[in-house]
C-alpha cells in the first residue's frame, strides 16, 4: 500500500502548493473564487496526509517489513499499544506526524477564523499552506516513510526501548503538536501585516492559539519532564540538553507573547512589539525541529544526525528574512494607539515580563549554540551544563516569579504607589512568615529563600484578589459561590490566568524544594544490608533476573522504611537490550507531597550485590499537579465571553465615589 | 488497485478545488468586504470590557474614585462616540435600502406600463 501514501503526499504537495499562489494572487487582483478554492485546497490537505498516516498505521499493525520505516521501528515482539509511538519513533515518521497535525490544526484556524480577518484571511492561509508545503515536500523527496527495502527481513529491528513508556504515547505528540503550532499565531499576524490591515482583527485569534499551542507545549514539556524523572533514571527531571532546551526556546517568547497580546488587546499598544515576539516564537520553534533533524549539537533526544537539519535551517532563514521584511515594510501601520500612561501600570509590568522572558531566552539560546560558537572560533567544543544555567536563569526565573505576584495588583494606565504597597501589605507579610519559618527549619541559601518569597506573594496574592473580589459581589447580593463563580466568568482571561499562575506557583516550589534540597547517596548493599538517608532506612531483600525475547531485567526488592514504620516494599530494576546495546535504569519512586523517595538499581553482581543510588527529592510531585491547573486555567481563559450589550453598559450604575470600598489597611483621609 | 485509490484521490481533491468556480455567486459573496458597522461594534465591545474591568478594579480597591470617575467619564464619551458611529452606518444603510425598493418600484412600474 506504500504507493497509495506515496500518492497522498504528492497530492499534498501539489494541494498545499496551489493554496499558497491561489490565495496571493486571489487576494492581490480580487479573485473572490481563486480564494475560496484556494481555502478549499487547504482543508483537502490534512485528508491526503490522513491517508498517508493510515497507509504507514496500516503497516506497522500488520508488520508489512518490506517498509523500511516499519523495519527499522518496529519488530513481531513490540505490543500492540506501542503501534502509535513507532509511527513518529524515527525521523521520517515524525515528520508525517508532524505534517498531519499541522494541516489538521491549520483547517481548524482557517475554518474558525472570525469574520474580522476577512481581509487578510487569504494570507494567513497561504502562510500556513507554505508550511504544509514545506513538510510535506520534505516527506515526499527527503525523508519518506513510504521506502521499499528490495529483501525484506522476517522481522523488524524494534523500537528503541527508551520510547516504551506510557509517557511517550502523549510527551512526544504534545511537544511537536505544541512546536508547529506556533506557526498558526504566526500565519495571523504575518497574513495581518501582509493585508496591510491597521487595526487589531488578528489579535483575537493569534490570543486563542497562541493559548492552544502554549498548553500543549507546556504539557508536552511537562511530560517529557516525567518521563526523565521515572524512565531515564538519573534522579531529575531537566537536564538543561540542548534539545530540552529546543522545547524550552520557543515556549518562552510564546508567553511572552500570551501576556503581551493582552495589552494590544485592552489598549491597543505594543503593536509592533507582538509581531516580533510571534515571529521570534516561530523562529525558536523552527530552531528546535532544526536541532531535532540532525542539528549540530548530538543529544539523548535527537534523531540521526542528517543532512535534513540544515533544510530545515534554511526553512528558518527564509522564514525570519520574510517576516522582518515584510515587518519593516509594514511597521508604519503597527503604531500604538495610546501612549504608556505611566510607569507604574500593568502594561509597563507586562513589558518587564516580555523583557525578562526574551533575557531568558536569550541566555538559553546562547548555551545551546555556545559548543559551536567555540568550535568555530577556538576549534574546541565546549559545552555549557547546569551551572551556567543556574547562574544565569536563575536570578531572571526569579525575578519573573515575583512580577507575577505584583503585576496582576497594578491596575491599567497608571497605578498608584500608596495604593499598590496597601494591596502588596498582606501577601508580602505571609511571603515573609513563610521565608521566617523556612529560616528556622534550617532554610540558610538566599536563592531557596528568595524563591520561596517570590512564590508565596504570587500565591498570596492571587488568592487575596479571588476573596476580595468574591467579597466585592457578595455585597451585591450573592451567595459566596456564585459570588466566586462569576467573579472568574466576569474576566475568564484574567482570572483563568491568575490559576496558570498558581500552577506556575506550585512548578516554583517543587523547583526550589528539588533543585537546592535534593540529597544523593550511593551505597553497594548485598542481600540483607541496609542504608540510611535523610531519616530513611533502604532494606535490601533479594534480587531476580528474568531473560525476555528482547531484553534482560533485574530486578531488586527494597523496603522502605521511616524509623520502625514499612512505608512501602519497592523493586527498581535494571534492563538490558541487546539488539540496541542499551542499558536502561527503572526507578523505583515513593511519592509524597513533601518528598519523594526515588532508588536506582545497577551493577547486580553474582553474590546478588547491587549498587544503589538513593535520592531523596523534595517537593516534586507538586510539579506533575501543575499540569492540570495549567490546562484548566487555559481553559478557562479561551472560555468565550458574553457580549455585553450597549444597553447594559448605559444603565452601567453610576457607583458614587463615597461607596467605593477602601483598600484594606488604607487611611480613610487618602479617598 | 493502488494506483486507482490514488486517481480516486486526485479527482475528490480536483472537485473540492474547482467547486468554487462553479458555485460563483457564494465565492463572490465571501469575497466581499466585510460589515461596515463591524469596526465600530468591535471597538464598542474592547470598550465595555474595559468599563467592566474598571467597575471591578474600582470596586476592588485598586484605583481610586477620582480616577475611576475620570476614566469611567472618558469610556462614555468613547462609548458615545461609537454609539453615534454606528447609527451613522445604519442610517446610511437603511437610506440605501429605502433607495433600492425605490428603483426595484421604479423599474416595475416601467415594465407594467411597456406591457
Amino acid at each position: 500500500m506504500t504507493d497509495l501514501g506515496k500518492i497522498a503526499v504528492l497530492l499534498t504537495v501539489a494541494l498545499s502548493a496551489y493554496s499558497v499562489v491561489g490565495s496571493v494572487v486571489g487576494a492581490r487582483w480580487r479573485m473572490p473564487e481563486l480564494v475560496q478554492s484556494a481555502r478549499a485546497a487547504a482543508y483537502v490537505s490534512p485528508l491526503m496526509l490522513a491517508v498517508a498516516t493510515v497507509v504507514l498505521v496500516a503497516a506497522f499493525v500488520t508488520h508489512d517489513f518490506s517498509v523500511q520505516y516499519v523495519a527499522e521501528n518496529s519488530s513481531l515482539a513490540m505490543s500492540t499499544w506501542l503501534t502509535w509511538v513507532a509511527f513518529y519513533a524515527g525521523n521520517e515518521g515524525s515528520l508525517l506526524f508532524l505534517a498531519v497535525i499541522f494541516a489538521v490544526l491549520a483547517a481548524a484556524a482557517i475554518g474558525r477564523a472570525p469574520k474580522q480577518v476577512a481581509p487578510s484571511l487569504p494570507y494567513t492561509v497561504a502562510v500556513l499552506s507554505a508550511v504544509t508545503l514545506f513538510f510535506s515536500a520534505v516527506l515526499a523527496t527527503l525523508a519518506s516513510p513510504f521506502v521499499e527495502v528490495a529483501n525484506p527481513q522476517p522481522d523488524g529491528r524494534g523500537i528503541n526501548p527508551l520510547l516504551t513508556h506510557p509517557g511517550m504515547l502523549v510527551h512526544p505528540p504534545m511537544l511537536m503538536t505544541g512546536l508547529i503550532g506556533v506557526a498558526i499565531p504566526f500565519a495571523f499576524a504575518f497574513g495581518h501585516l501582509v493585508s496591510g490591515r491597521t487595526g487589531d482583527e488578528w489579535v483575537d485569534p493569534a490570543r486563542v492559539w497562541g493559548l492552544v499551542v502554549w498548553a500543549i507545549l507546556t504539557i508536552g514539556l511537562l511530560l517529557g519532564a516525567w518521563w526523565a524523572y521515572t524512565i531515564l533514571g538519573w534522579g531529575g527531571y531537566w537536564a538543561w540538553d540542548p534539545v530540552e532546551n529546543a522545547g524550552l526556546l520557543p515556549w518562552l517568547p510564546l508567553t511572552a507573547f500570551i501576556h503581551s497580546i493582552m495589552v494590544q488587546r485592552r489598549r491597543g499598544m505594543f503593536r509592533s512589539w507582538n509581531i516580533v515576539l510571534i515571529t521570534f516564537a516561530w523562529g525558536m520553534a523552527m530552531y528546535g525541529m532544526f536541532m531535532n533533524r540532525g542539528g549540530p549539537v548530538p543529544s539523548v533526544h535527537s534523531f540521526a544526525q542528517s543532512t535534513l537539519g540544515w533544510v530545515f535551517l534554511l526553512f528558518l532563514a527564509c522564514n525570519v528574512v520574510v517576516a522582518f521584511g515584510v515587518f519593516f515594510w509594514r511597521y508604519g501601520q503597527l503604531r500604538s494607539s495610546a501612549p504608556v500612561g505611566s510607569a507604574l501600570s500593568r502594561e509597563v509590568a507586562f513589558l518587564v515580563n516580555n523583557v525578562l522572558f526574551l533575557l531568558i531566552t536569550l541566555v538559553t539560546l546562547w548555551g545551546v549554540v555556545f559548543p559551536l560558537v567555540s568550535d568555530v572560533f577556538r576549534g574546541v567544543t565546549v559545552t555549557v551544563g547546569r551551572p551556567f544555567y543556574d547562574i544565569t536563569t536563575g536570578p531572571l526565573f526569579l525575578a519573573l516569579l515575583l512580577l507575577m505576584g505584583v503585576g496582576p495588583l497594578i491596575p491599567w494606565r497608571r497605578g498608584s504607589p500608596r495604593r499598590l504597597s496597601n494591596t502588596l501589605l498582606l501577601p508580602a507579610a505571609a511571603a515573609a512568615a513563610v521565608a521566617l519559618v523556612a529560616l528556622v527549619l534550617g532554610v540558610r541559601s538566599l536563592f531557596p529563600l528568595l524563591g520561596l518569597f517570590a512564590c508565596t506573594v504570587a500565591a498570596a496574592a492571587i488568592l487575596r484578589e479571588w476573596a476580595r473580589g468574591t467579597r466585592v459581589r457578595r455585597r451585591r447580593g450573592e451567595s459566596y459561590p456564585v459570588a466566586f463563580g462569576r467573579l472568574i466568568a466576569a474576566n475568564r482571561p484574567r482570572y483563568g490566568g491568575y490559576i496558570v499562575h498558581l500552577g506556575i506557583v506550585m512548578l516554583g516550589f517543587s523547583v526550589i524544594g528539588s533543585a537546592f534540597y535534593s540529597v544523593q547517596e550511593d551505597v553497594a548493599l548485598s542481600p540483607g544490608q541496609e542504608a540510611t538517608v535523610q531519616g530513611f532506612t533502604v532494606q535490601y531483600v533479594s534480587n531476580s533476573t528474568e531473560v525476555f525475547s528482547n531484553r534482560v531485567e533485574q530486578q531488586a526488592v527494597v523496603r522502605a522504611l521511616r524509623g520502625d514504620d514499612l512505608l512501602r516494599t519497592m523493586s527498581p530494576g535494571y534492563v538490558f537490550y541487546p539488539d540496541f546495546s542499551l542499558a536502561a535504569t527503572r526507578a523505583a519512586i515513593r511519592s509524597t507531597p513533601t518528598e519523594d523517595l526515588y532508588i536506582i538499581a545497577s551493577e547486580f553482581s553474582e553474590g546478588g550485590q547491587a549498587l544503589f543510588r538513593i535520592y531523596v527529592n523534595p517537593m516534586v510531585i507538586w510539579m506533575w499537579i501543575a499540569g492540570p491547573l495549567f490546562v484548566l486555567g487555559t481553559l478557562v481563559a479561551l472560555w468565550p465571553e458574553k457580549g455585553r450589550t450597549v444597553a447594559s453598559v448605559m444603565r452601567m450604575r453610576e457607583t458614587p465615589a463615597e461607596q467605593a470600598p477602601e483598600p484594606e489597611g488604607a487611611p480613610s483621609s487618602g479617598m | 488497485m493502488e494506483l486507482l485509490l490514488g486517481a480516486v484521490l486526485a479527482v475528490l481533491a480536483l472537485a473540492v478545488v474547482a467547486l468554487p468556480f462553479l458555485r460563483r455567486s457564494s465565492a463572490a459573496a465571501d469575497g466581499a468586504p466585510p460589515d461596515q458597522t463591524h469596526d465600530t461594534r468591535s471597538g464598542r465591545e474592547a470598550l465595555y470590557r474595559e468599563m467592566a474591568a474598571l467597575e471591578m478594579e474600582h470596586e476592588m480597591g485598586q484605583i481610586d474614585s477620582e480616577e475611576y470617575e475620570e476614566r469611567l467619564q472618558e469610556h462614555r464619551l468613547q462609548a458615545a462616540a461609537l454609539l453615534q458611529a454606528q447609527e451613522a452606518h445604519e442610517a446610511e444603510a437603511a437610506s440605501l435600502d429605502r433607495a433600492l425598493e425605490e428603483r426595484i418600484r421604479e423599474a416595475r412600474r416601467s415594465r407594467e406600463r411597456d406591457a
